[in-house]
């Protein structure tokens, strides 16, 4: 309630007073990076005891066995559900020519359109784009710590889960004693972020203002008001099959489900950082929802880094949108195929907020033999808004995956688990 | 042995050379027979007779309400012809612009001031001035076509290796221009460039249309669905310089203009050029 109010005036603050916005902004940016200081060593730990306890219980096979299944099936669900609600609400196909010359100025205004610049006589420049492989082998770290200094979160994530196995297979009697540092790591920063979540409903309106305040007004918005339509309601399908997910596996009722997941839901609209949400999740899920602490610290992080859902429903339902925009036939063929290189773009978009992530479009785009410049100058003008959306997407999604795979906590489990803890 | 008579007959005719020699020294040297044949024939004429497009070529010539052409190739000639004191007459029987250059070569008159590149073709048969424009080469690509044709390769190297159709615009230099600097290419020749040239491409009849880059520019301003279909590709480091040109004996008239061009403000550059090309685009796109 007090968030939500804070909302408001944040939104009334942007639109208004926007001196008194940006004034208020760097309160946003000391939230914002309060909340990173603490996210990479809070990844690390967590990942890194949750699968060594993961590997320690009984259930581990099924456990593992339900994880991979879950991730791997809602990744293509997503793609799948993009490429379906593009073919169906077709948001390219047959625009009028208004609509078109507004998309053409649209692609005029943005600064960068792909306008060549070809010097006839240059020499010929080998562009080596590095084979597959070797983007493979870059995502273990050659060194821990440096990776942990650039935030280089898939790296990191690579590291802890070996580690985590590792660890988890070295006698108890040795490894007790990391597995409490870890613990107390992870304890540690998780009471840090309850502390800066104090400051949650100020920094919510800081934040909110800024977004307004600097909002480009509605030109672009108009021009590709179709496709925002379209792709709003694919994503509101999708977050209210979150929350059916969600309200099954927990078996609440369906509105005290939603709640118990608000500030999560909150955070990934005003931060637009899926990663920084991880902590209100694993914390939502946990003591509100009662779901298994064990499966919730471990599914939570790999499930936000691994199963982009938000990108994966863009990258699917943009493509559509091109194919139809320049006339290419979708066929069984193409659809696989967009189906498919969402799913590869998505799963690459790990670490990447926003702008950056459109670029990763060129790989469905490629696959069809759509351009690419055109289409991008289009998606960059709209992003603002759709960047929360999509955040909002891979959150939820997040959640309702961490309930498939875990369990909801009977009230014994937790008093073993305090035990456990204790000695 | 000369006679007396004789000799006074001479000393007389000498005494009476005295005079005139003196007249020529002290009176004004008349124009005639000073002033070289080529301004000569401007000047007894009392005009100026100018070579220009009979077609619409925006912002250059276009026709005016009354016939008269406007624009600013011919504003500059009228600047031209008040410079040397004389009229002006505009010859607008070209259909297209090795036409120009060939009413200039018949001599019927005696300068074309109307967008003419120089290309090595025309240098041959006219003389240019010094160039008062110079353009860039610019290619207009079917995104989608290009897209299918790069299949992920560098886009820079796709266009210059170009291996598929281009459309030009036949009668203008860009067809020599074309198979020397695409030899890879298949060319097709337009009648009309965006009737004809701009409409295959953006149909994907043809991968790319090559004209010049205030052309290219102007398609892109002037069809608000352009940019999303088309792309356009500069081509840096070549030249069209657009210049004056004038019969090959014509060389104090040369001179003249290019010093004139040297020392007169400078005639409008690429961005005023398109902007005034944007502004008059508007009822004759009649056919150009």
């Amino acid at each position: 309630m007090v968030a939500g109010g804070f909302l408001v005036l944040g939104l009334y603050l942007g639109v208004y007073h926007k001196g008194a916005a940006r004034a208020i902004a760097p309160l946003g940016d000391l939230y914002l990076d309060l909340l990173r200081m603490c996210i990479l060593p809070y990844l690390l730990a967590v990942v890194t005891v949750s699968l060594g306890r993961l590997l320690r219980s009984q259930h581990a096979g099924g456990q593992l066995r339900r994880l991979v299944i879950v991730f791997a099936g809602g990744v293509l669900l997503a793609s799948a559900a993009g490429t379906a609600a593009g073919v169906a609400l077709g948001p390219g196909r047959n625009l009028p020519p208004s609509a078109l010359a507004a998309l053409g100025s649209l692609v005029k205004q943005a600064a960068q359109s792909g306008e060549l610049d070809v010097s006839l006589s240059a020499p010929k420049v080998v562009v080596e784009s590095p084979p597959l492989l070797r983007s493979i082998a870059d995502t273990v770290p050659s060194n821990i710590f440096r990776a942990l200094s650039d935030g280089a979160v898939i790296q990191v994530l690579i590291f802890a889960l070996i580690f985590g196995v590792a660890l988890a297979l070295v006698p108890q009697r040795n490894s007790i004693i990391m597995t409490r540092a870890l613990e107390a790591v992870y304890g540690a920063f998780q009471k840090i972020i309850n502390w800066v979540n104090y400051l949650l409903p100020f920094a919510l309106c800081a934040m909110i203002a800024d977004h307004a305040a600097h909002s480009t007004g509605p030109g672009p918005f108009e021009a590709m008001a179709v496709f925002l339509v379209g792709f709003i309601a694919l994503a509101a399908a999708w977050l209210v099959g979150c929350s059916l997910v969600v309200c099954w596996r927990s078996r609440q009722p369906y509105i005290a489900s939603i709640m118990a997941l608000k500030e999560p839901l909150l955070l990934a609209v005003a931060t637009r950082s899926s990663l920084n949400c991880v902590p209100a999740s694993v914390d939502a899920l946990h003591q509100k929802l009662h779901f298994e602490r064990k499966s919730v610290e471990l599914v939570a992080p790999l499930a936000v880094t691994l199963c982009r859902y938000g990108p994966l429903l863009y990258y699917s339902f943009a493509t559509v949108f091109a194919a139809q925009l320049y006339g290419v036939a979708l066929d069984a063929h193409n659809l696989v195929m967009i189906v498919l290189t969402s799913a590869l773009a998505g799963i690459a978009s790990i670490g990447t907020t926003g702008v950056l992530g459109l670029t990763l479009m060129a790989l469905p785009f490629g696959a069809l033999g759509l351009p690419i410049e055109a289409p991008l100058a289009l998606f960059i003008a709209i992003d603002p808004l759709l960047d929360a959306t999509r955040t909002l997407c891979i959150v939820y999604g997040n959640c309702a995956a961490t309930t498939v795979v875990g369990r909801v906590a009977a009230r014994h489990e937790e008093v073993v688990d305090a035990e456990a803890l204790a000695t | 042995m000369l006679g007396r008579r004789s000799l006074f007959g001479l000393s007389l005719a000498a005494l009476g050379g005295l005079p005139r020699l003196a007249r020529a020294e002290t009176a004004a040297p008349e124009p005639a027979a000073t002033l070289a044949p080529d301004v000569k024939r401007i000047l007894d004429r009392g005009r100026l007779v100018v070579a220009v497009a009979g077609f619409p070529t925006p912002p250059f010539v276009t026709p005016g309400p009354d016939g008269k052409p406007q624009g600013t190739d011919i504003e500059f000639a009228q600047a031209m012809a008040e410079a040397l004191g004389v009229g002006i007459e505009f010859d607008q029987r070209a259909r297209n612009f090795n036409e120009i250059v060939e009413v200039v070569i018949r001599r019927e008159a005696d300068l074309a001031l109307s967008k003419v590149s120089e290309t090595l073709d025309r240098a041959l048969r006219v003389r240019f001035s010094q160039p008062y424009l110079v353009l860039r080469h610019a290619l207009l690509l079917n995104r989608l076509r290009f897209a299918r044709l790069a299949k992920g390769r560098d886009a820079v190297e796709v266009v210059k290796e170009l291996n598929a159709t281009i459309a030009v615009v036949s009668g203008t230099a860009y067809v020599e221009y074309a198979k020397r600097f695409f030899p890879n290419a298949t060319i097709r020749e337009y009648v009309h460039w965006e009737k004809g040239a701009v409409d295959a491409v953006l149909r994907g009849e043809v991968v790319a249309a090559y004209r010049d880059e205030l052309e290219v520019k102007h398609v892109l301003a002037a069809r608000p669905e352009a940019p999303l279909e088309l792309r356009p590709a500069i081509l840096t480091d070549t030249r069209d310089p657009i210049g004056i040109a004038v019969p090959w004996d014509s060389t104090q008239l040369l001179g003249w203009i290019d010093f004139y061009l040297q020392s007169t403000a400078k005639p409008l550059g690429i961005d005023a050029l398109l902007a005034r090309y944007d502004k008059s685009g508007g009822p004759k796109r009649a056919d150009d």
